[in-house]
């Protein structure tokens, strides 16, 4: 059964996890509430027809897709994920939640004798090629990618790779796991992104809740 | 299961008798209303010179040219990446000595490389028109109308066609007289509305107050109260802007007198087009379908790159994600 939206619909697209908890505390404060609590239960689309609004709970980094496509009109997503992805998405606010650092990281015992500027082809375990290729490329050092899809801390314990690009919030699974940050690639936050289209057709709606968000992330 | 060797390469694709007769349908209807405005038809090559049809394109079209070496003279070969500068081509050879304005049509597939990192190329189906010899906001109107025209034949009723006019920002962008790589910093944050990355910019450059008519720009989005904004004076400081909004505002008050205002938004932050583009431009937009159907606009200098300067305004269509928008209006 396919349950397409209505034109007067408002379909917002959130990050399965933790980052969907403070976003909807943020869209609360100014009206935009699901009907029935989103983490308790299973399904994945919420209707509120009488208020036009409708809230897909996808894998956050599906979320760039479903706002590419005008299957959603509007998200939140990592930066991580849209540098990564490079879609084609308008990335007006950030929410300041989902607060973290894209890393370099590397074995401690490695790092004390390794000087980063000196660096010109190395082997990087990461989920972040995209990112990975591109930081490195603009200091002109080559990299030979290890793509993983998750324990990417493992790569340099087992020599699979001898460094990580990885994100970090308090770089507790990095200590547990004998790794220093190297160097910081950027800092990362959760953006609200916009379709194109959606912001041609409902442009008047649209720019009330980035107003209405933006006040509310810059007041706190 | 299918031999893997005969598959197609990523982009293309075969169109099987039922979809051609919808789509063959639909291009009949597309000519017609394109004759009915005095369109007349021309038939361009597949096959062109890389430098010849890239001449005037700006580096993004460049960078997207599916292109490979002609046996017979060693020069670069480009399959047809846009129609436009090929309708250029033959004003500026066969069109010289004719009354102008000129008005010609054309359908037919375009390949491009795909924008993303699919590493494919991607063949879209295109069908559009080229008003050429016409400087006036007038000319930009009769475009825009006849795409809004095109779509209402074509059988939708619920789409948008927002106009935009690239010397807006251009003009803020001057002056602010920024370093290259700061011009093309603010350029990137501006087309995807990113506000975080124009705060951010704000400390480090040396005109960081010049930055707060770019914060505004962000929301200049929306009907027809975004051209006529009481804090104009105060943010617009440039003739060249003020020029650009007095231009969409003639154009938009044209499209009005035709009772067309109500399929019209405005957006003067886009700056999404061609590089070729000069003045107005637009895109046509149809809710649930994410991006574009149709878009457009001014090319003032194209003509000139092949030896004619002749000012020139035109649009094309999208005609998948036009049946696409049709299936799913239903």
């Amino acid at each position: 059964m396919m349950t397409r939206a209505s034109k007067d619909t408002l379909t917002i697209a959130l990050p399965k996890g933790r980052v969907m908890k403070q976003a909807l505390k943020i869209f609360a404060k100014i009206g935009i509430e699901p009907l029935e609590n989103m983490e308790e239960s299973r399904k994945l689309i919420f209707d509120d027809k009488k208020n036009g609004l409708r809230f897909l709970v996808v894998k956050p980094t599906d979320v760039p897709t479903y706002v590419e496509y005008g299957a959603a009109d509007i998200g939140v997503a990592g930066k991580d994920v849209l540098m990564e992805q490079e879609r084609d998405v308008y990335e007006p606010l950030d929410l300041k939640i989902g607060r973290c650092r894209m890393m370099v990281a590397e074995p401690a015992a490695l790092s004390a004798k390794d000087d980063p500027s000196q660096w010109t082809s190395i082997r990087i375990a990461t989920k972040y090629p995209n990112i990975t290729e591109k930081f490195f490329a603009s200091k002109g050092v080559q990299v030979e990618m290890i793509k993983l899809y998750g324990s990417i801390e493992l790569a340099p314990l087992i020599g699979l790779a001898e460094r990580i690009v990885d994100l970090v919030e308090t770089g507790e699974t990095l200590k547990q796991n004998g790794l220093v940050e190297v160097e910081e690639i950027m800092k990362i936050t959760s953006r609200l992104i916009v379709n194109r289209a959606s912001l041609k057709i409902k442009g008047a709606r649209i720019a009330e809740i980035i107003e209405g968000l933006r006040k509310e992330v810059e007041g706190s | 299961m299918v031999q893997t060797e005969i598959t197609l390469p990523k982009g293309v694709r075969d169109v099987l008798p039922e979809r051609t007769a919808k789509r063959n349908a639909l291009i009949r209807n597309i000519v017609s209303v394109f004759e009915g405005c005095d369109y007349r038809e021309v038939t361009t090559p597949f096959l062109e010179y890389l430098d010849v049809i890239t001449q005037g394109a700006g580096k993004d079209l460049k960078k997207r040219v599916v292109k490979f070496t002609d046996r017979a003279t060693g020069r670069s070969l480009s399959l047809r990446p846009d129609f436009t500068p090929q309708i250029a081509r033959i004003v500026a050879t066969h069109y010289r000595e004719k009354k102008k304005p000129v008005r010609l049509s054309y359908h037919g597939s375009v390949i491009r490389l795909a924008e993303d990192a699919s590493g494919g190329q991607k063949e879209l189906y295109q069908a559009g028109v080229e008003l050429i010899g016409a400087p006036s906001p007038d000319a930009d109107a009769e475009v825009i109308s006849l795409a809004i025209e095109l779509l209402k034949a074509s059988g939708l009723n619920d789409f948008k066609i927002a106009i935009g006019q690239v010397d807006f920002v251009r003009g803020i962008l001057d002056e602010a007289d920024l370093s290259q790589s700061d011009r093309a910093k603010v350029l990137d944050a501006i087309s995807k509305r990113d506000s975080t990355l124009l705060n951010e910019m704000s400390t480090t450059l040396t005109h960081g107050d010049l930055l707060i008519p770019f914060q505004t720009l962000l929301y200049l989005f929306g009907g027809e109260d975004v051209l006529y904004r009481r804090d104009e004076k105060k943010l617009i400081t440039n003739q060249r802007s003020r020029d650009a909004l007095d231009n969409i505002r003639t154009v938009y008050e044209s499209l009005k007198h035709k009772n067309l205002s109500n399929y019209v938004s405005v957006d003067l932050c886009e700056i999404r087009g061609f590089d070729y583009h000069t003045g107005i431009i637009f895109e046509g937009f149809v809710n649930g379908v994410g991006s574009a159907i149709c878009g457009g606009g001014r090319y003032d200098n194209l003509l000139a790159s092949f030896g004619y300067p002749s000012p020139a305004t035109g649009f094309a269509i999208d005609l998948d994600i036009l049946m696409l928008a049709i299936e799913r209006q239903g």
